[in-house]
């Protein structure tokens, strides 16, 4: 824990200092380096006042605003749980949250609440008619795989204004249904709203436009999209997370791994310990998995002794695919769907109960995967797995048919997201 | 594997751009449109924000006429320091006098005809403009497009004098840099008089309907109005002090002005200036009119508009190719600091931006247009029966606090003894009621602004809010509405456009100076005895170009 402590607060000082030698020797910090120092600022700045002013509304806003910054940026833990505690403070003391239970709606989907992100949104229905309620809706709607519900809700927004995040939620929907190209079209449209002054969102595009080249086979359009982002948004673990997830996919192993690693050290999430351990299982050293592997699994079950359900997906998975323990990735994935029932919760209990050996209960799950349209290889990988399990040859094969058409290289490495 | 969780890193993401607090309670400025206006809890103070548009005969007649034009907007980062991600352009359009013009039939059929006439000069029309962008080294490019002797560029030094020489042969004043805001205004008094909820109260964006809160326009306070009314106990509530909205009910159910024990009204205006000691970045030039018209004798009317728009994350992406520096050329750069800096560094493509703000008529956005992001245009013809509605429900808040004031209204409001709250659906619901202040042709104080003694009528009201620009008028010295100087007070011009300009002061006519009169409030039943507006600016104009004052330090 305390290695953890150092490693973070070492790159934590990197990050600040580096932008006053930026000035000095015309060396560039990164963009993530900037953003993150100032938001350090900003929650400074805010601390200083609120001790002086704790019950000042505006600075309680302020406060639960940029710790919800810092946590977006970062995507790290120990962020996550102080800006809950801002966001807890702040609630408990403004008297007109609107601004507020919009923030905690988008934290509260982020952890996968959908319960509490309705609730969210309940004491706050006199906004019903504004897009930035709506668009929750529309995102809750997407979580509970009423896809759609949530295209009706994004296309009546977008028809008011074309704002590039209203875009790029109908291009995930078009992207997951199938119409690449109508997704492809849409997030370029999307990109042409974002200004200059917003390059992480540019990046974040870029990306997604990568990784949906990256699902179809289309590898050099992929890295090509990856490296617009970094250029676009330096020094973001996002960015590099994707392009190591890209050099596994190309067998360039040893690239990967380097990045992991790197990545691990300023950005220790347990999403990358496995995709690092699954990358090694994925070149048949389990031994070096291992550690990587066992670390990801205390964080995510640690996660979940807290009470915080957002990693039930990643333990289904994870159990099903990096331990191969059907019992248990069945008992995440059920717990997963409680909560939210779409197509990939569908789908990952599927494979959950699959490994398990139940084959008639996976078979009947998988039904209800598919059922949402979802065009993705390695969603019809597992559907042909299940048939062919299950004894329906013939619609197995033609399952392993589409993951293939989809994605020619659908084997390849990949990161569970 | 591909997993809803991907939309959560996008709500991660869409999240940043959702809400971000400004400073807390700075002083109001210009705030529009809705998207970059920082009067908005969520809003910072945005580069793109367009403050003024300036426009009038230069006084130097040395070597012909000219116009001088002035584009002032945010100074962010700070003043005389631009904004690389942003350009400015400026159009012109010189027109001889007999362009359309609104018919004397008082019906909305008039409007709309004139409307359409504006409109088809205005379709396809490709007017000349002076496109303003910046690099790194704080320089700024000035393309001069479409202009009749051609088109050429020329990059110059920020916050200094320069003349750049056109091919054809022109001198043409430049100045951009920082600047004291010329701009002088009781903004907060505006805010009061159309209980505009974010001066006062933290709102943010998302909140449409509690901008204008469903409470009557007036020029006097209302009794009972506890939400905007004068608090002495928070006096600089709503200038610099913001208070959460209070809960409970948003409207007013009182029947009445307020008066004091001495039976006067309040003002909801201070007179003070809101824009005191802050400061702009500009573009001002001044230029022949032979370069802007090979036939200066005819075009006599100047119509001028200013934009600014974003650089698009795109093109800087693509920019960002190049090379960033690494230690060792870091280093070299140091090194050399000093020397000479390049004239490079532009991205003038407007390809390569996104528009943000127009500016033209002053106060039409505020008053008009209610700042809303989709209705910035210079081509506003669109608007036209927009504007009959919305004018028709300001004359219903601002008409019955003229009268109470005993001054005699162009609005009809059926003699209401106090300010009411109506909206319109229809257009032609709301234009019997606003016809006469549509179709009234303005007063001007004197004659001074005649320079030339010509038959030059002025313009009728509703010929003021369509097209949205400013219209110079080279026979004249410039005062809004024919141009705007730098002096003019035209946010009591606007009012006053309210005002019965046939007999409305004592039975005579009023004109567009009345309400800057001090003997006119000094007469009247209302506390404070002040004009609604400073009558100037904190800073003496200079004398000489670029004119606005050297910026605060």
């Amino acid at each position: 824990m305390f290695i953890r402590f150092l490693k973070i607060s070492f790159c934590l000082v990197v990050a600040v200092l580096s932008i006053p030698l930026t000035g000095l020797t015309g060396l560039t910090s990164t963009d993530y380096q900037q953003e993150l120092a100032k938001i350090e600022g900003d929650i400074s700045s805010s601390r200083n006042v609120s001790a002086t002013s704790t019950d000042n509304p505006e600075i309680l806003l302020r406060t639960a605003y940029f710790y919800f910054l810092k946590s977006s940026l970062t995507g790290l833990e120990q962020d996550m749980i102080k800006a809950g505690w801002a966001f807890d403070k702040a609630i408990e003391g403004l008297p007109t949250p609107a601004d507020l239970y919009l923030l905690h709606t988008a934290f509260n989907l982020k952890l996968h609440r959908l319960t509490e992100a309705k609730a969210d949104l309940e004491k706050i229905t006199f906004m019903s008619e504004d897009p930035k309620f709506q668009v929750w809706e529309g995102d809750i709607d997407v979580q509970e795989g009423n896809y759609r519900s949530a295209e009706t809700i994004y296309r009546h927004i977008i028809e008011q204004k074309r704002d590039w995040d209203n875009l790029s939620r109908l291009a995930y929907l078009r992207w997951k249904t199938g119409d690449f190209e109508g997704a492809d079209h849409l997030y370029s449209e999307a990109e042409e709203e974002i200004s200059a002054k917003d390059m992480r969102s540019f990046a974040w595009v870029e990306l997604q436009r990568g990784l949906m080249a990256l699902s179809r086979g289309h590898n050099k359009t992929a890295w090509a999209r990856y490296q617009r982002a970094d250029r676009a948004y330096s020094g973001y673990w996002l960015v590099k997370d994707y392009m190591a997830e890209w050099l596994g996919a190309q067998r360039n192993f040893d690239a990967a791994i380097a990045l992991y690693q790197k990545l691990i050290v300023c950005t220790p999430r347990p999403e990358l310990y496995q995709a690092l351990g699954d990358l090694y299982v994925f070149m048949g050293k389990q031994a070096l998995a291992q550690p990587w592997h066992d670390k990801a699994l205390a964080a995510y079950l640690d996660s979940a002794l807290r009470g915080e359900v957002q990693y039930y997906h990643h333990l289904a998975a994870f159990y099903a695919d990096s331990r191969m323990d059907g019992v248990e990735a069945v008992k995440w994935a059920q717990k997963d769907i409680v909560l939210r029932k779409n197509a990939t919760t569908h789908d990952a209990l599927a494979w959950a109960l699959y490994r398990n050996d139940q084959y008639p209960a996976a078979l009947e799950e998988i039904k209800k995967a598919l059922a949402g349209n979802w065009q993705d290889a390695h969603l019809y990988f597992h559907a042909a797995m299940i048939h062919l399990a299950a004894g329906q040859i013939i619609e197995g094969k033609g399952y392993l048919q589409k993951a293939a058409e989809i994605n020619p290289r659908y084997d390849s490495f990949h990161v569970h997201r | 594997m591909l997993t809803i969780k991907k939309k959560n890193s996008l709500i991660g993401l869409l999240i940043l751009n959702f809400l971000l607090p400004s400073s807390i309670c700075t002083a109001a400025d210009h705030n529009d449109p809705n998207a970059i206006n920082s009067i908005f809890a969520d809003i910072p103070t945005n580069p793109a924000d367009l403050y003024d548009m300036f426009g009038f005969p230069s006084d130097d007649k040395t070597d012909g006429e000219k116009v001088v034009v002035a584009l002032t907007f945010a100074s962010i980062p700070k003043a005389g320091v631009f904004d690389t991600d942003l350009l400015y352009r400026i159009h012109f359009d010189p027109d001889p006098r007999t362009g359309p013009a609104m018919q004397d039939e008082h019906s909305l059929s008039s409007i709309v005809q004139y409307a359409k006439a504006v409109g088809k000069k205005y379709l396809d029309f490709k007017p000349s403009e002076v496109k303003v962008t910046f690099n790194k080294e704080n320089q700024a490019k000035v393309d001069f497009i479409d202009f009749p002797g051609g088109s050429f560029s020329k990059v110059i030094p920020t916050n200094t004098v320069t003349t750049i020489q056109s091919p054809d042969g022109y001198s043409i004043k430049t100045f951009v840099g920082g600047r004291d805001d010329a701009f002088f205004n009781d903004l907060p008094g505006f805010f009061r008089s159309i209980n505009y909820a974010p001066q006062f109260y933290h709102i943010p964006n998302s909140m449409k309907d509690k901008r204008e809160l469903p409470i009557p326009k007036t020029l006097i306070e209302l009794e009972g109005n506890t939400l905007f009314n004068f608090d002495k106990n928070n006096p600089d509530l709503g200038i610099t002090v913001k208070k959460d909205l209070p809960k409970g009910s948003l409207g007013w159910n009182g029947n009445k002005f307020l008066k004091d024990e001495n039976g006067n009204f309040r003002f909801v205006y201070s007179g003070k200036d809101a824009r005191a000691g802050g400061n702009v970045n500009a573009i001002i030039l001044e230029i022949p009119l032979k370069f802007l018209t090979k036939t200066p004798d005819q075009d006599r009317i100047v119509r001028t508009w200013g934009e600014s728009w974003v650089l698009k994350a795109t093109a800087k992406a693509d920019s960002t190719a190049e090379e960033k520096p690494n230690l060792f050329s870091g280093l070299f750069k140091a090194a050399w600091a000093g020397a000479a800096p390049a004239e490079t560094g532009f991205n003038d493509d407007i390809k390569n931006y996104n528009k943000v703000d127009v500016d033209g008529v002053p106060f039409l956005d505020a008053a008009l247009n209610e700042r809303e992001d989709d209705r910035q245009m210079a081509n506003n013809i669109k608007l036209s029966e927009h504007y009959v509605k919305r004018f028709a429900h300001l004359g219903w808040g601002f008409g019955p606090s003229i009268s109470a004031l005993g001054l005699g209204t162009c609005f009809d409001h059926s003699n209401s003894p106090v300010s009411v709250h109506k909206t319109y659906n229809l257009a032609i619901k709301a234009f019997p009621r606003a016809k006469k202040c549509f179709f009234q042709r303005v007063n001007m104080p004197d004659n001074s602004w005649n320079v030339k003694n010509l038959d030059i009528k002025p313009p009728r009201t509703f010929e003021i809010f369509i097209p949205n620009v400013a219209s110079i008028d080279m026979d004249t010295n410039g005062t809004w509405p024919f141009g705007r100087r730098l002096e003019d007070q035209v946010a009591s011009r606007f009012l006053a456009l309210f005002l019965d300009m046939e007999k409305g002061c004592g039975g005579k006519p009023c004109n567009l100076e009345t309400l800057s009169d001090l003997t006119l409030w000094e007469k009247a039943p209302i506390v404070p005895k002040t004009p609604p507006n400073p009558l100037k600016n904190d800073k003496d104009f200079l004398k000489e170009f670029p004119y606005l004052a050297e910026p605060w330090q």
